[in-house]
């Protein structure tokens, strides 16, 4: 009796502890980056090389203010998000342009940026392959 | 049951053991001895599907100018030759399936080269006497440095899949 309510209590620990991570970590990033969406995988090759595809990346909430040319930010399209670097900062607008991109994106609302990449020691923090989950499953 | 063999100095039944027994002093137990069974032969299988991988060696350079693409034409190696900025160029490797087992094949490309290269194809049944065409193109992006070489490596896993 002792021996099975050990396994059961073992069991109960082990899913609690997949559940905090499944449920608990988005909502802790969201929290503490500032952002309702704190993750993006990179479906596309036009940040190489600086990210790549299949990688994920951590996005933190920013103002208009906070925001530098130079800086990885994640906008909101028609057709889902885009991830750019800065390359103009405008009064209402910014430009942003892919690193492996010849051309400059259509101007962009503030209103429309979602945030920028969130940085370790001045380099964007990414999970390489760990985006390839997210792709695949919207693929499905 | 241990078997008997007789010592004839002693004249005394000796067992015998062994080379894990002799080792460690202890018996495996049945299960463990199921397990290194399968360890075994998941370890075989890994060995030869590795053994049986088609492997290339890939490489781009990247020029000065616009439009500018210069290929070498080898088969030894999938070599993109020299491409300018905004420019692709493309390889192809035939597989076929000479065997009477459906295999899975899948492509894994490592090194600076596979950030920059696209696959037509991949993770699919190749079925017994089918072939197919599996198309490398490589492009060359803004952001590649001029003088730079891309070199990377091509593995086309063909692995047994009896069940599909």
């Amino acid at each position: 009796m002792k021996r099975a309510l050990l396994i059961l209590l073992n069991i109960a620990i082990y899913v609690g502890i997949v559940a905090g991570v499944l449920f608990g970590l988005p909502r802790f990033l969201s929290w503490y980056l500032r952002t309702p969406y704190p993750m993006a995988a990179i479906t596309s090759g036009s940040m190489w090389p600086v990210l790549h595809t299949g990688d994920l990346v951590f996005i933190e909430g920013v103002g208009k203010g906070d925001l530098k040319m130079g800086d990885v930010v994640v906008w909101k399209n028609p057709s889902g998000f885009t991830i750019h670097r800065v390359v103009r900062l405008g009064e209402n607008t910014l430009v942003t342009k892919g690193d492996a991109n010849f051309t400059e994106d259509e101007p962009v609302k503030y209103e429309d940026v979602i945030g920028r990449t969130y940085q370790v020691w001045g380099r964007n923090a990414r999970i390489p392959y760990l985006g390839r989950i997210t792709m695949y499953a919207s693929q499905r | 049951m241990a078997e008997e063999i007789w010592n004839l100095d002693s004249s005394e039944p000796v067992e015998k053991k062994g080379w894990w027994e002799r080792k460690t002093g202890e018996k495996l137990k049945r299960h463990e001895k199921i397990l290194g069974i399968i360890f075994l032969v998941l370890f075989l299988f890994v060995f030869y599907v590795t053994l049986d991988a088609n492997k290339y060696q890939a490489e781009v350079r990247v020029i000065e100018g616009q439009g500018r693409v210069g290929v070498n034409p080898t088969t030894e190696k999938l070599d993109f030759g020299d491409l300018s900025q905004g420019t692709r160029s493309a390889r192809t490797v035939t597989i076929n399936n000479s065997t009477y087992v459906p295999m899975f094949v899948s492509v894994v490309r490592l090194g600076s080269i596979s950030g920059l290269m696209n696959l037509n194809k991949n993770n699919f049944i190749l079925r017994k006497g089918q072939e197919e065409k599996l198309e490398f193109t490589v492009y060359m992006p803004a952001s590649s440095t001029v003088g730079n070489q891309y070199t990377g490596r091509v593995f086309v896993f063909k692995i047994p899949a009896p069940f599909f």
